[in-house]
């Protein structure tokens, strides 16, 4: 019974997120593409979304013939499904199809952040902004910024070098280097610069990608992509961000420029095959490196809402100089923008709810962007989690722009590692990753523990 | 001690070279701050270009480099590094040691040959303690994981780059990396040996 109720549950979640806005759901057995409720894309979109959460591989692939393509169809075959071992399928600690073959984890994180430490006041002065304003209004208490001779790529290479050192994996091995910024701006590019940095071989390849705030979830994305195709085995992401300098010469106001710290994250994804080990071993076939988790990267979610492009645009203006430091247009509307990112997280998450199988209650950790400590207060607020799961490091680190997400989710990994969490004894935990950013881009994605060494 | 040295017949790029006809006792201590120091008043090049006053060239992808004798303007360079990886080559006579480096500019000198003295014997030692305690891993790894955080985190990380002599009649004079600092500690050697398994 439960099982009945809880696959009509999802059904209706899928279904209600492909019909018109302000439709209401319809009854159980109505034929769903036949009333003309969906066209046929729409009604494939229910099925990828099912698949994705409830893990049954090729959900609803054929259409058993003579069934009506309704709610109740929808929900008994998730039932039958869920009960049938799928083909090639391996079966998970936490009981769900692991997928067949191969899975992209995450193996090791790390993460850098400016050296210097600039208090609230300190910045409020630097900014001409009344007493509180950073402090009180955006929650934040310090910020971190980059000291002399740290610039975006150094603050790169310290990430990656500890999330290399994390997984075990030496530099040779790496195959695959995915950049983000939103203030290197320079070229040869971050991806390429940090490719000579870290001495990548030269067969590893090497890029960027876009997406501000967002990028390290599209970075992810990008990544777990290439991975997947079978050719590539170790990956590594990072995200760097130093707006300090960035903004400094900027037309941007106080209230914005002041939000912003300096710092980087890197992960490295690893392809694994069912039963093998990520991390190098040695000789006698012992891993190199102590005891890890393995964590399995989920699916993503997107979305642009491009009704909020105006709130935010950054830009250097036609005909200044490159490369160097040219002073930024910035246009910034910071009530909208914090309404439309609110608006934005909360879709995302429900989103992830829905892929992932799980409610909000029963995520470990929230690794968001974070646009200032008192967003992510009132989002945690609409979760109805405590404010420690959703990991605020803008509180004393500032928005840290493409690096904020990662900077949380290395957070997280590195507390349930520490904690009773990632005990074999309990339920597998769930991080959901969650970034918004100009445009009004947003992405997700999600780790859960796939093996523990 | 100082070299007592005496100027040499030579021919350019090694315009630098002295012989040495013995040792001097100095009394005086230099440590190896200092010594960095003195080596930064001396010829230092932040690119690959201004090591010897030529473009290098490489002969294969991710080959060590060689600057043509007739357009280099000297033999020997100081420079910063932001990155170094060690190669371990292990052949039935000999184990030697190669480097790839990455300089401020963000080039890189691929496969240079370590020709210091004393990270040569401290290879040495790497290798046979490895091999008498009986690790499951070798050198190469001991080096890069836990050496190489050593030279990174170093305030004194600096390397002289040299040229050897002409190769025969192609005048090719390949890169060597004659000193790299820090130079190693015994110190890193103890307890190390055992802890890259024991994480």
């Amino acid at each position: 019974m439960e099982s009945w109720q809880k696959s009509l549950e999802l059904a209706r979640h899928c279904v209600a997120e492909e019909i018109a806005h302000g439709v209401p759901l319809p009854g159980e057995d109505e034929d769903l593409v036949r009333s003309g409720l969906l066209d046929s894309m729409a009604w494939i979109g229910i099925l990828t979304a099912i698949e994705a959460a409830a893990g049954i591989h090729n959900f609803g692939n054929p259409w058993p013939a003579g069934r009506p393509q309704s709610l109740r169809a929808l929900a008994e075959l998730i039932v039958e499904g869920a009960t049938a071992p799928s083909p090639g399928s391996a079966t998970r600690a936490d009981g769900r199809s692991a997928g067949r073959g191969s899975m992209v984890c995450v193996i090791g994180w790390g993460r850098a952040l400016g050296s210097r430490l600039i208090e609230a006041a300190g910045i409020e002065a630097e900014c001409s902004l009344a007493p509180g304003t950073i402090r009180d209004r955006a929650g934040i208490a310090s910020v971190r910024r980059a000291g002399d001779g740290e610039d975006e790529v150094t603050l790169a290479q310290r990430a990656a070098e500890a999330a290399l050192e994390k997984a075990g994996v030496d530099i040779p091995e790496v195959d695959l280097l995915v950049a983000t910024s939103t203030t290197f701006l320079r070229l040869p590019s971050l991806a390429a610069t940090l490719h000579s940095r870290l001495l990548l071989p030269e067969s590893s390849a090497a890029f960027d990608v876009g997406g501000a705030c967002v990028g390290v979830v599209q970075a992810l994305a990008t990544a777990k992509g290439l991975l997947a195709t079978g050719s590539l085995r170790h990956a590594l992401v990072v995200a760097a961000d130093v707006p300090s300098r960035r903004l400094a010469s900027s037309s941007a106001p106080g209230e914005f420029r002041g939000l912003f710290g300096d710092g980087s994250c890197a992960f490295v994804l690893s392809r694994l095959e069912e039963g093998q080990p990520a991390k190098s071993q040695g000789p006698d076939g012992r891993p190199l490196r102590g005891p890890g988790v393995e964590w399995r990267l989920g699916d993503f979610v997107w979305e642009c809402a491009g009704e909020y492009a105006a709130s935010l645009k950054l830009q250097i203006p036609e005909g200044a100089p490159l490369p160097g430091f040219p002073p930024l247009q910035v246009e910034f509307q910071g009530e909208p923008l914090a309404r439309a990112a609110l608006r934005q997280m909360e879709r995302l998450v429900e989103n992830l709810e829905t892929l992932t199988g799980k409610p909000r209650s029963e995520v470990a950790y929230f690794a968001l962007h974070e646009p200032n400590p008192r967003v992510i207060e009132i989002l945690a607020h609409r979760f109805g989690v405590t404010l420690e799961k959703a990991t605020p490091i803008s509180k004393t680190c500032g928005n840290l722009g493409a690096a904020t997400c990662g900077v949380n989710l290395c957070e997280a990994l590195a507390k349930v590692e520490a904690s009773s969490l990632g005990s074999p004894s309990l339920p597998p935990p769930i991080i959901l990753v969650a970034a918004v950013g100009p445009g009004m881009l947003s992405g997700g994605t999600w780790v859960e523990i796939y093996s523990r060494s | 001690m100082k070299c007592n040295l005496t100027a040499t017949s030579c021919a350019a790029p090694h315009i630098e070279d002295r012989q040495s006809t013995g040792l001097l006792p100095t009394g005086r201590w230099l440590s190896e701050d200092d010594l960095i120091r003195c080596l930064n008043h001396a010829e230092v090049s932040q690119d690959l270009k201004g090591l010897f006053g030529c473009a290098l060239n490489s002969d294969s992808r991710g080959g060590n480099w060689w600057a043509d004798r007739k357009e280099a303007t000297r033999s020997i360079c100081g420079c910063l590094y932001t990155n170094i990886w060690f190669h371990v080559i292990e052949e039935p006579e000999r184990t030697s040691l190669r480097a790839r480096m990455a300089l401020p500019s963000n080039e890189r000198l691929n496969s240079i040959p370590v020709v210091d003295r004393e990270w040569r014997l401290f290879l040495h030692q790497v290798t046979a303690g490895i091999k008498k305690a009986g690790r499951p891993y070798g050198a190469e790894q001991f080096l890069n994981r836990f050496i190489r955080p050593q030279l990174l985190r170093s305030l004194n990380g600096f390397a002289r780059i040299g040229l050897a002599r002409p190769e025969g009649e192609s005048g090719r004079c390949w890169l060597m990396l004659d000193s790299l600092f820090p130079q190693p500690r015994e110190e890193w050697l103890d307890g190390l040996l055992g802890a890259v398994v024991d994480g």
